[in-house]
């Protein structure tokens, strides 16, 4: 026993030897404690019932709620997005039948779920509209919103520019600081200086022609040309900037070969194009 | 099934004393045992929770075990084991006597030195002779856990009683 290490079955077995010598001294015996229960007991003769309304009917609910807001939040949020690459036109049929024409290198966004109840869409570049008779019909862009009740149009949405060019019935275009305008057929807005101009009279093959593959340039700048021919060819072409402001009025066709229109836009202002590469040209002064 | 007061008190009669001893072996207070032990009991006959009567006693060892650290945590006092255990038995002559204090006085120091987990199973064990499979249902742990703690109480027994005081 003087032992300074023990081994443990020796301290299992000490272990052993004195607990089977005791016991625990309780200040309340069993029978003291029952009693005290019983007597709660029967304070509470009909204790709650755990059934289904109490317990799981609350977290039915709440799930109900949570998939009602979830779809609610959907319905109002669910966007189908319609995006036309360069080179490429597209049409798009809303939910209600109107018709959306997509220039190349367009976007449309509209909300299918809540069409019913809101039309409203989203543009980025070009596009027609031919929009039924119904509800207000409003067209978002970064610059400005048009909108209308049952009509046709076009808007052309890039860059910083804004242009609406009405074919029937009324359209109301707000853009700029917040200038309103009301447009009649052959009525034509668009953004100078982020002011609002209207034009009425307006040749509106100009705004529609692309839809036949035409392309008409009232005097427009030459960056202007060039992006668009870019867009319906799907090729890059740089422009020194100097040149970008230069006016042309033109027009060009699809049925021509890429190289055939820059021919022909660039021969009237004395400049000149060079292939660097598949789908890549350059447009210098001819010295 | 709904609980009846007979049905509860063959509850009470089958579960309690272990139940509260559990508790003591853990806690080391008497007294808090034999509430817990109790308000265990009430609440099981409150909640009336839809009873299996396989899963009965698992539910009331979980009951307690969550109102013990509710309750205990709160107060962390030192493991006052043996002053509630008592001792049967008439010493054989005096040395015994004196030999038997020695080694109670060192097991009091090494037992409230161990870590509570080995030293509840540990007297499960050796005071209730509760079997491993009984401790892991007790304890919520598996039986192999037991094992381990009880083999971890064993060898800190070793290290740390020790005769040669003084």
């Amino acid at each position: 026993m003087k032992d300074k290490k023990m081994h443990s079955k020796v301290a299992d077995d000490w272990g052993k030897a004195l607990f089977d010598r005791g016991k625990i001294s309780w200040e309340k015996a069993p029978d003291e404690v029952w009693s005290a229960l019983e007597r709660e007991i029967a304070r509470q003769p009909k204790p709650r019932k755990y059934t289904f309304s109490s317990q799981i009917l609350p977290w039915a609910a709440a799930a109900v709620v949570v998939v009602l807001l979830g779809l609610f939040g959907l319905v109002s949020s669910y966007t189908k997005s319609v995006h036309s690459l360069p080179g490429e036109h597209l049409q798009v049929a809303l939910p209600d039948g109107s018709i959306v024409d997509l220039n190349a290198d367009s976007k449309l966004e509209y909300y299918p779920l809540k069409w019913k109840f809101v039309r409203k869409v989203k543009l980025e570049g070009e596009a027609y509209f031919k929009v039924k008779k119904g509800k207000q019909f409003d067209v978002v862009s970064e610059h400005g919103t048009t909108r209308v009740l049952g009509t046709s149009f076009t808007i052309y949405a890039r860059d910083d520019q804004y242009r609406v060019t009405c074919l029937t019935g009324k359209v109301a275009v707000t853009a700029g600081n917040s200038q309103q305008v009301q447009l009649l057929p052959n009525n034509h807005v668009e953004l100078v200086n982020r002011k609002l101009v209207v034009k009425e009279m307006f040749n509106t093959d100009v705004a529609t022609s692309w839809r036949e593959g035409h392309f008409y340039f009232s005097g427009r700048p030459l960056k202007e040309v060039i992006d668009e021919i870019e867009r319906q060819y799907a090729v890059t072409i740089k422009l020194e900037p100097a040149l970008s402001n230069r006016n042309f009025a033109s027009n060009f066709s699809k049925k021509y070969s890429v190289e055939e229109v820059l021919d022909f836009v660039c021969k009237p202002m004395n400049l000149k194009f060079v292939k660097q590469s598949e789908n890549v040209y350059l447009i210098v002064e001819k010295s | 099934m709904d609980l009846s007061p007979e049905e509860f008190k063959k509850l009470f009669e089958a579960n309690f004393a272990p139940l509260r001893n559990y508790l003591f072996f853990r806690s080391g207070d008497t007294e808090l045992a034999t509430d817990i032990a109790q308000d265990t009991f009430l609440k099981l006959w409150e909640k009336q929770p839809l009873l299996n009567p396989k899963t009965v006693k698992g539910l009331l060892y979980k009951m307690a075990n969550d109102l013990f650290i509710t309750h205990y945590r709160k107060q962390q006092r030192s493991f006052q084991f043996f002053s509630a255990y008592r001792f049967n038995g008439t010493a054989h002559s005096p040395a015994d006597e004196m030999e038997f204090n020695e080694l109670k006085k060192s097991f009091e120091k090494a037992l409230e030195r161990m870590p509570e987990k080995q030293r509840t199973v540990y007297l499960m064990s050796r005071v209730d002779h509760l079997k491993y499979s009984e401790i892991a249902l007790m304890t919520g742990i598996s039986v192999k856990a037991v094992e381990k703690r009880m083999n971890k109480a064993l060898a800190f027994l070793q290290a740390n009683l020790n005769t040669n005081e003084g």
